[in-house]
């Protein structure tokens, strides 16, 4: 994360500015309170007061007049009890030494009370070693080079202790540093799982596109470090193991863990972990595997309507029991996938991985001891939770604010689906209630929501602009309160199918956002493109060999208070798109054109990105699936920007020529010569449009990112179109003619959205047929 | 006689380090760098230094230089305007990039993106096509790409990039293009994609070549500037160039592929590191250079730097040969600082040259690692040989601030800051050799950069590794690594193929060919084919996997069963590195000819070995804090200490360029090299039995 803190609260304070303003003059009856400021609250320092007291000592200042540089001292020994600080000082003067105590009161902060503790000892040295030699005695002279007038034995050990406790909190049982510590060994440990697993696994969905999740938690499955949240508490509840050291537990049924595992291509593998036979916690990783049987390459079937329909489900197993494969369990799955070996070699990657998770934890627990361990897992969960009440009061409305998108459909004919989410708070509890969600969906793009999980989702977006290191964990479960009704979208009940859920995954966020943003200005983003756009073709080649693709696209990112929407980046975290050259060395197509899509990204003082286009040629003849959508509900725009167009697909035959494609979709046979043209949706834009610097929209328009008539339409700058220079006079002319005629700006521009009501007033792009 | 002559020019200082072979001895000079212009410095120094050494100025045979203008130039985004062609449909390949935004979740809110290189508006779409077998299926459109290329010279182009898709294994596309642009404009710097980076992955490919080209004019003239210079010091030596794999290249090589020199001062320390631990005796070792803003921390196996081809600058890959270095953001100059949670955090904001660490005495304010050193007692009142004061109240009361939000003392506020800091170098020593399998404690420890000596033994205790090994002039160990290095290169290929469908007469081939590159650029260096010596390497992987293990072969050995043996080696090395292997289809997937010449062997004389007691370079005594506890600490002089001394910990070994802290339990001995090596108490006592 960029170092922009003192940016970053700028930016926070200027947007919650537009936010009022917007909101004062468009929703006058919200709950609108004043700015609160990002800053932590902390006791102002007064460095610069006690700094100027502690310059008034004037002892030194006397030494220096008497000796010049002949004199030297320091502090043998210190002591801090209570308010009172006291040293032993050796002064070391023209030969002599002298060795006396002082002492100081300690007004916060203690360099500086050791300071004046050591003048007031300095003091009485000086005095003992009476330069006017008057009271001299040869007991208080000792030849310099004595190396101290402490009793030598106590060297070089002799070291004072400071006091244990010092180092403590109160109702903390471990020092701050030790915690602080542990948590950089324990994040190191999760870089190390990670490093592990990449280097080994062998499916590009994990290898280039880092589809895989660690975790390490304590003993009683909270997470401790990770990214979605603990579920092994859930899953060792369904069922019961008798863990031993070496034992390893893998599975891959949503319906067994709550649905930290969304879909059954993620296969999660659980590694308990012992220090010396006591149980210690659990590491922990799931990734998604290419393929995991059933009807469609890629076991993400478009038309399942129940979980049996997706492919193999695995319940929780011992895949390793104490160190033994279970070699029976291992071929019965790997005989239900069409990529046996990739997800063999994928598994042991995650095995190798957690085990380099559960090494390091044991190493903690020998470096810290077990039980100052089990103290820090406590100390980091709570370290979240303090840090997530405070959160929860600046952040969160205590009217209830709602905020609801819709996914388009279910690749099944049904649709669209409703996300509503309402979120408030009381004291310091948060209150999040996604009544108001549609039924669950007869097609797989169920998203059964772990609750965990989107606590996390809510947690990490509150926190990540505060506190980018921190370990985030479960430590604040209890403060947040989820409400997700039984049999909707995001919980749907058994045997629902779940294979296509990342759409709802991503329109969550959607929701999330726009929810959070009435009071998190700094988290107030447009909407981006809103799904995981798939892409799959598998077949046979003239070799005979099989082959089987399944690439994930990438669109328009919001527009950010920090600036532009990046154009066909991925929302995920980590993500990488794969090279054109890598597509074609080993699936039988010519990719033709890959670039963002022109005036995709909604106008806005910062541009939502603009959605891609990916031409493929095809070569061998084949199935192709295609996972998509935003391509009904525009991504909108907020605090006066504009919304981000709709995404679309295309195939192109030779003989029927041009055809519209769903947004989900299998089987769709294709031939030699036959192309797919891919089109993810763009991102809405942030902030009024004609407040954008004139030369950002040159270069846009420069760049071929924005056309000329869009920089004249939607942002009022004239560009002429061979020089590629604005008209400065008459931008401004005609930038004051629009805001004239304009009507007032909205806060969230929806535009075209099918299903629901749109509240906006922006520019609906050119019809869509719905399909 | 032979006299070399290593430059090496970092932010703050221009290191130079001259060694007279025949009298076997080195001459340090340090100046202060001259940012706007490097070589102005470098003159001053090559003067101060002759004078200082008595030698003349036309008796300095070889001049190694290491240099940071490139590097500056990507990071302040001053290079040239690039113009770019591509293939046509793929002018957004730097602007797409990878598609990446950092984690954690929703890392995209406050991701921040420099403009590319190259800007979209100066990127032309040229209409050809190859295919992923080299195939061309859509032939060059010249006339088009003419007028293309007019366009951009027109609009300002002052270097041009041409990378094609597939260009690595068919050039003939880029190459024609290259043509066509001399034809036209022959003074305009061309770079193209076959020949900096032969490998498959468009957006690697083209980032380095564009970046090649954008560093090219200002690099060609920073060279050329500076031989004119030296010629007129009455000085000719040959002019070697550090590459970022350590190796040297002559300046005519270096003007045509600067983007080989991007960092060529991390190289040369890991380089020096690496010469240390064969002197010493400890051929495998951890390089730990840790500075003022961030710590490198590199691999060293068998006396040699492990080679990178992926390695950052800024915020972009770079496909480059490279020493292979872990960065993270953790140095002197890191600022400790409590957010809101109330964790201590430290780095990776650091506080830099300006204004520096409260200490400094510059303005700074924030409490930085170098600022809790202070507190502790573990610098001297002065540094850099006395020339610069440490104010010590200023950095008590800048981590006084620390302490207060955390509700610890200053001393107890500025031993967490250390550790911590500690943890985090830790942190990526345990990467760099667990990610190969390694365990830190078969390896020692070689501190450089200002700041290492002081952390390093810290680092062993909580890696094990040792011993620690701290070199006579641990800021100056990029120049030393200069002086001892080879001129290298390499060529490689990609090649993409299943192991059992290739056959050994293709292999021969293609290495045949790379060969001759190799073998015809160290000529060109002014190499003797008898002193040229060729190391082949193939890059292998299971099918499809991401990631490839280079092995070292024979070319002329090559046959059926040495290419089923290459089987089994890589089977065996994937177990090694990641605990398993896979019943899969190994494919091939480059080919790689390194080619070294040697410049000259290097042996200084070695100290005679005297007594074990240092007291004669003991300077002084102070108060030390080790873990919460005060230990009287004596301090030494560097200068003073003679080979076979002895140093029980605690102790402080002060210099003008660093300074050493010796642990409590700890026991440190001079070597015949007058390295510094650190070893735990009863270790040590069991080695001498």
């Amino acid at each position: 994360m960029s170092s922009k803190s003192a940016s970053l609260e700028e930016l926070v304070k200027a947007n919650k500015a537009q936010f009022d303003r917007i909101f004062s003059t468009q929703m006058g009856t919200l709950d609108v309170q004043p700015g609160v400021t990002a800053e932590p609250s902390e006791t102002p320092v007064s460095v610069a007061d006690e700094g100027q007291a502690s310059l008034d000592s004037g002892i030194r200042k006397i030494l220096t007049e008497r000796y010049g540089d002949g004199w030297s001292h320091e502090i043998v020994e210190h002591s801090i009890d209570g308010d009172e600080v006291r040293v032993v000082c050796r002064l070391e003067a023209d030969g002599l030494t002298s060795t006396q105590h002082g002492s100081a009161r300690n007004s916060g902060n203690v360099g500086i009370a050791l300071q004046r503790a050591s003048d007031n000892a300095l003091a009485r040295c000086y005095r003992e070693l009476d330069p006017d030699g008057t009271r001299a005695t040869d007991s208080f002279k000792a030849p310099a080079a004595s190396t101290s007038s402490l009793p030598q034995d106590d060297l070089p050990t002799a070291a004072v202790r400071l006091a244990a406790s010092q180092r403590q909190r109160p109702g903390q049982q471990i020092d701050t540093v030790t915690l602080d510590l542990i948590e950089n060994a324990l994040r190191n440990a999760r870089h190390e799982m990670d490093a592990v697993l990449f280097r080994s696994a062998m499916s590009p969905v994990i290898r280039e596109q880092h589809d895989e999740f660690p975790m390490i938690t304590d003993r009683r499955g909270r997470m401790i470090v990770g990214q979605f949240g603990s579920y092994v508490a859930q899953m060792l509840r369904e069922k019961k193991f008798d863990l031993s050291p070496g034992d390893v537990i893998l599975q891959s049924d949503p319906y067994q863990c709550g649905g930290a595992i969304s879909h059954i291509n993620d296969w999660l593998v659980l590694v308990p972990v012992f220090h010396q036979e006591a149980l210690v916690g659990f590491s922990s990783m799931f990734g998604h595997m290419m393929d995991v049987g059933g009807p469609v390459a890629g076991s993400m079937p478009t038309g399942a309507t129940t979980i049996y329909g997706e492919g193999i489900r695995i319940p929780p197993i011992k895949i390793f029991e104490k160190g033994k494969v279970n070699q029976a369990a291992l071929d019965l799955i790997l005989n239900n996938t069409r990529t046996p070996q990739m997800n063999y070699s994928d598994l042991m990657a995650i095995i190798a991985g957690s085990r380099a998770g559960e090494k390091r934890v044991v190493e903690i627990c020998d470096r810290f001891g077990r039980e100052t361990y089990f103290q820090a897992c406590e100390a980091l969960l709570d370290r979240t939770r303090q840090a997530m009440k405070r959160l929860i009061v600046q952040n969160l409305p205590t009217e209830p604010q709602s905020f609801e998108d819709y996914v388009d459909d279910d690749g099944c004919g049904n649709g669209p689906f409703k996300m509503k989410l309402t979120l408030w708070r009381e004291g310091e509890h948060a209150f999040f209630d996604w009544t108001g969600t549609s039924d669950q969906a007869p097609g797989p793009i169920n998203f059964y929501l772990h609750e965990g999980m989107f606590k996390m989702f809510i947690g990490v977006y509150m926190i990540m602009v505060f506190d980018p290191q921190i370990l985030f964990n479960d430590g604040f479960y209890d403060l947040v309160h989820v409400t997700m009704p039984t049999g909707s979208v995001l919980q749907p009940e058994f045997p629902a199918a779940l294979g296509c859920r990342t759409h709802a995954l991503a329109r969550q966020f959607d929701v999330l956002g726009g929810a959070l943003s009435h009071k998190a200005p700094e988290l107030a983003t447009a909407a981006g493109y809103g799904s995981s756009p798939h892409f799959l073709y598998s077949g046979i080649d003239r070799q005979g060999t099989p082959f089987q693709l399944m690439e994930i696209l990438y669109g328009g990112i919001p527009g950010r208070p920090v600036g532009d929407g990046l154009d066909g980046h991925s929302w995920w975290p980590l993500f990488e798109n794969i090279p054109t050259e890598y597509l074609e060395i080993y699936f039988p197509l010519v990719v033709e054109s890959y670039a963002s899509i022109r005036d995709s990204g909604g106008a806005g003082q910062h541009r939502g990105g603009n959605g891609v286009e990916k031409i493929y040629h095809i070569l061998e003849p084949g199935e192709v699936s295609i996972h998509d959508d935003r391509h009904q509900s525009q991504p909108w725009g907020i605090l006066g920007g504009k919304p981000g167009t709709c995404s679309e697909k295309w195939i192109i035959q030779k003989e029927a020529g041009r055809k519209a494609l769903p947004s989900k979709v299998d089987h769709v046979q294709v031939y030699p010569g036959d192309r797919i043209i891919f089109r993810t949706a763009g991102a809405g834009g942030w902030g009024d449009p004609l407040e954008r610097e004139v030369g950002a929209v040159r270069n846009d328009v420069a760049r071929n990112l924005v056309g000329v008539d869009t920089a004249r339409q939607a942002y009022g700058v004239i560009i002429n179109e061979n020089t590629l220079e604005a008209d400065i006079r008459q931008t401004e002319e005609l930038r004051q003619r629009m805001r004239n005629n304009r009507s007032p700006l909205a806060v969230f521009d929806f535009g075209s959205r099918i299903g629901g009501v749109s509240h906006g007033n922006g520019v609906v792009s050119d019809e869509r047929t719905p399909v | 006689m032979s006299i070399r002559l290593g430059i090496d020019v970092g932010g703050t200082f221009t290191d130079l380090l001259l060694f007279d072979e025949v009298n076997e001895v080195f001459h340090l000079h340090k100046t202060p760098s001259t940012p706007d212009d490097q070589s102005l410095a470098i003159l001053r120094g090559v003067g101060d230094l002759l004078d200082q050494s008595k030698v003349s100025a036309d008796q300095v045979q070889s001049l190694l230089h290491g240099t940071t203008v490139g590097t500056n130039i990507v990071l302040e985004g001053k290079g040239a305007r690039v113009g770019l062609l591509v293939t046509e449909n793929f002018e957004q390949v730097l602007h797409l990039a990878r598609s990446q935004t950092p984690g954690p979740l929703a890392g995209w809110i406050t991701m921040q993106k420099p403009d590319p290189l190259a800007d979209l508006e100066f990127t032309r779409g040229i209409p050809e096509r190859i295919n992923a077998r080299g195939q061309i299926i859509q032939p060059l459109d010249e006339a088009r790409a003419r007028q293309l290329i007019d366009e951009l010279v027109n609009k300002g182009a002052e270097s041009i990039t041409i990378s094609l898709l597939h260009g690595y294994t068919n050039p003939t596309h880029e190459r024609k293009l290259r043509d066509l642009i001399a034809a036209t404009y022959p003074d305009l710097p061309v770079s193209i994609s076959s020949d900096i980076l032969p490998e498959f992955r468009e957006y690697e490919r083209t980032l380095v070549t564009v970046m090649n080209a954008y560093i090219r004019p200002d690099m060609r003239r920073y060279l050329a500037g500076l031989k004119h210079k030296l010629e007129a010091l009455n000085s000719t030596p040959k002019l070697h160039i550090v590459r970022s794999d350590s190796g040297l290249m002559g300046i005519e090589h270096a003007m045509e592929s600067p983007v080989y020199t991007l960092l060529s001062g991390p190289a040369g320390g890991v380089g020096g590191a690496a010469y240390l631990s064969r002197l010493a005796g400890h051929p495998d070792t951890v390089g730990f250079d840790m500075g003022g803003t961030s710590t490198d921390i590199s691999l060293i196996r068998n006396g040699h730097p492990t080679a990178s081809r992926q390695t950052s600058l800024g915020s972009y890959p770079i496909k480059i040969p490279s020493v292979e270095v872990h960065s993270v953001g953790a140095g002197g100059g890191s600022i400790a600082h409590v957010p809101m949670t109330g964790a201590l955090r430290v780095g990776p904001e650091s506080a830099g040259a300006v204004p520096g660490p409260a200490c400094y005495g510059k303005g700074g304010t924030a409490a930085t690692v170098t600022d809790a050193n202070v507190v502790l007692g573990r610098l001297p009142e002065y540094l850099l040989g006395g020339k610069m004061p440490l104010d010590i109240k200023a950095a008590e009361d800048a981590v006084g601030a620390v302490a207060r939000q955390l509700d610890l003392d200053v001393f107890e506020a500025a031993q967490g800051i250390i550790d911590i800091v500690n943890e985090n170098m830790f942190g990526a020593l345990r990467l760099t050799t667990v990610q190969k399998g390694l365990d830190p404690r078969n390896f020692g420890l070689v501190a450089f950069g200002g700041a290492g000596p002081l952390h390093a033994n810290a680092l062993a205790i909580l890696g094990r590794c040792y011993p620690v090994i701290v070199p006579p002039t641990p800021g100056v160990l990029s120049a030393l690594g200069f002086l001892q290095a080879s001129v290298r290169n390499e060529a490689t290929q990609s090649v993409i193929r299943n192991l059992s469908d290739v056959t050994p007469e293709e292999l021969r081939n293609i290495v045949s060919r790379l060969t001759d590159n190799i073998s015809n650029w160290l000529s060109g260096e002014g190499i003797a084919v008898n002193d040229q010596s060729l190391q082949h390497e193939i890059d292998m992987r299971y099918l499809r996997q991401g990631y490839e293990l280079s092995l070292p072969f024979q070319p002329e050995k090559i046959n059926q069963a040495t290419l089923q043996d290459l089987d089994e080696r890589f089977n065996a090395l994937h177990e090694q590195h990641y605990g398993f292997k896979v019943n899969s289809v190994v494919e091939v997937v480059n080919l790689r000819v390194i080619g070294l010449g040697k410049v000259a062997e290097m042996n200084p004389s070695k100290a005679r070995p005297g007594g074990a007691d240092p007291t004669a370079a003991l300077a002084g005594e102070r108060q030390v804090f080790f873990n919460g506890a005060s230990f009287a600490t004596n301090i030494y002089e560097r200068n003073g200490l003679t080979a076979g001394n002895e140093i029980t910990g605690p102790a402080i070994i002060s210099q003008t360029d660093s300074t050493t802290l010796i642990h409590p339990d700890h026991v440190a001995t001079v070597d015949e090299h007058l390295n510094i090596l650190i070893q735990p108490m009863i270790r040590a006592t069991e080695t001498r039995h």
